[in-house]
């Protein structure tokens, strides 16, 4: 199962149609079993084998100042990829500093290393959307972008990683691709996606 | 907060609006009225009824023109939001953008420009699902346009049932057609909603239809009864 984390202002909210829900469809879709909570709901339940931490509306930076509600990361034992908001939480609990830094386009991006989650260097299309970006933690590696403003990022050791665009917007593989790094079910497991609409 | 909801009377901006009014408090709807029916961002059938469409959902209502040409009509509507947002005190923005880009950066920039939330909670929603879920909540929905093969005139004032709703899909998996029209292949109008205090009904209507491109122009409008 993997444990799809919300960073949104408030539980439930508006914003989670557009943050948390598109990401948990991609991920049924991919075949995986999803839960999904409120950041400050606390750390994901045992049975989780990988978890997402979500991004934010642009002018949503309050999980930025709730540094307690993340210290679960530390012990975690399991693949973690961090969206927009969700790679600063990484990045800084890994010890880099936030920056102000927007973006708001549909750009190409070149993917410069090799991994497990992104694949072999090209460039793909990915649409960013934030107001802070952050350094390269140390021992990273930098996937795409430059170790000053890094826009895809790995640790190897504990199989995190951080994404500074959407890959909800044309980029849903990799969202399977992560899927399947946490052991996610196969794609003939795959659930109806139509669970994000009509409550 | 207080929203302003960019409204074209379309289903992706009156679905968007109610799951909007379901979190926090839609202020005022506004609408961009285009000189040109080509424009890139606004939806133009039908649009000089979303006076009334206000009216039934009890919310002020803004229309503002536009030129309708790319990128000067994103001045417009810098200038419309703005504008709204100073007389109704607006913390943010909704729109109905369910997968366009180019409309969704636009809007994101005017907003972050203008120190507001930018809200769009049908982002990257699945098409199908939606369209079931706006059949399964009482949304009553006609096609106001079409304007891609194999959409002919038949579409034309058709109501979105179950049924429409099947017949999209075929047509998605043989045609590659964005069932919720997304690619501009249909327009919509809502007659009825949830968030709607009484129902429109279509009083007298005209049909314009050639090569699969056509419109169902709304001539007479009225407010029915529940």
């Amino acid at each position: 199962m993997i444990h799809v984390l919300d960073l949104c202002q408030e539980p439930r909210s508006l914003s989670r149609y557009e943050f948390v829900d598109p990401i948990v469809r991609a991920l049924k879709e991919a075949g995986a079993h999803v839960s999904t909570a409120h950041y400050t709901e606390g750390p994901p339940p045992r049975a989780a084998r990988g978890a997402v931490l979500c991004g934010t509306a642009l002018q949503d930076n309050g999980y930025a100042g709730d540094e307690c509600a993340f210290s679960w990361i530390r012990d975690w034992q399991y693949p973690l990829l961090g969206i927009c908001a969700g790679m600063q939480v990484l990045a800084r609990e890994a010890g880099a500093t936030l920056f102000a830094h927007t973006e708001i386009a549909f750009r190409d991006l070149r993917i410069t290393a090799a991994s497990p989650l992104l694949g072999s260097p090209r460039t793909i299309p990915c649409y960013h959307l934030h107001t802070q970006a952050v350094g390269l933690p140390p021992g990273w590696a930098c996937l795409a972008g430059t170790p000053a403003y890094p826009e895809a990022v790995w640790q190897p050791a504990t199989d995190r990683y951080g994404i500074l665009f959407h890959p909800e917007v044309r980029n849903t593989w990799i969202l399977s691709s992560f899927a399947r790094l946490c052991g996610g079910a196969p794609a003939n497991l795959l659930k109806p996606a139509d669970e994000t609409l009509g409550r | 907060m207080r929203l302003g909801m960019l409204f074209s009377g379309g289903k992706d901006s009156v679905y968007a609006c109610h799951r909007a009014q379901a979190h926090h408090e839609v202020a005022c709807l506004l609408t961009l009225s285009p000189k040109n029916t080509e424009s890139y961002m606004f939806h133009t059938p039908n649009i000089r009824h979303t006076p009334l469409m206000a009216e039934v959902m009890g919310i002020p209502h803004v229309m503002w023109p536009t030129s309708g040409i790319e990128e000067e009509e994103l001045s417009d509507l810098d200038g419309a939001i703005a504008w709204c947002a100073g007389e109704y005190g607006l913390d943010g923005i909704v729109t109905g953008a369910i997968a366009s880009v180019y409309q969704a950066t636009r809007v994101q920039r005017i907003c972050h420009a203008q120190g507001l939330w930018c809200f769009n909670p049908l982002w990257q929603a699945d098409q199908v699902a939606y369209l079931r879920a706006l059949v399964n909540e009482g949304f009553d929905v006609i096609i106001s346009g079409v304007f891609a093969y194999p959409l002919d005139e038949a579409w034309l004032g058709r109501r979105l049932d179950s049924a429409a709703v099947d017949r999209l899909v075929e047509l998605r998996s043989r045609y590659g057609i964005n069932p919720s029209g997304e690619g501009g292949e249909l327009e919509t109008f809502v007659l009825d909603a949830p968030c709607y205090r009484a129902p429109l009904v279509v009083e007298e209507a005209s049909r314009t239809y050639h090569a699969y491109a056509g419109v169902y122009r709304i001539d007479r409008l009225g407010v029915g009864t529940r």
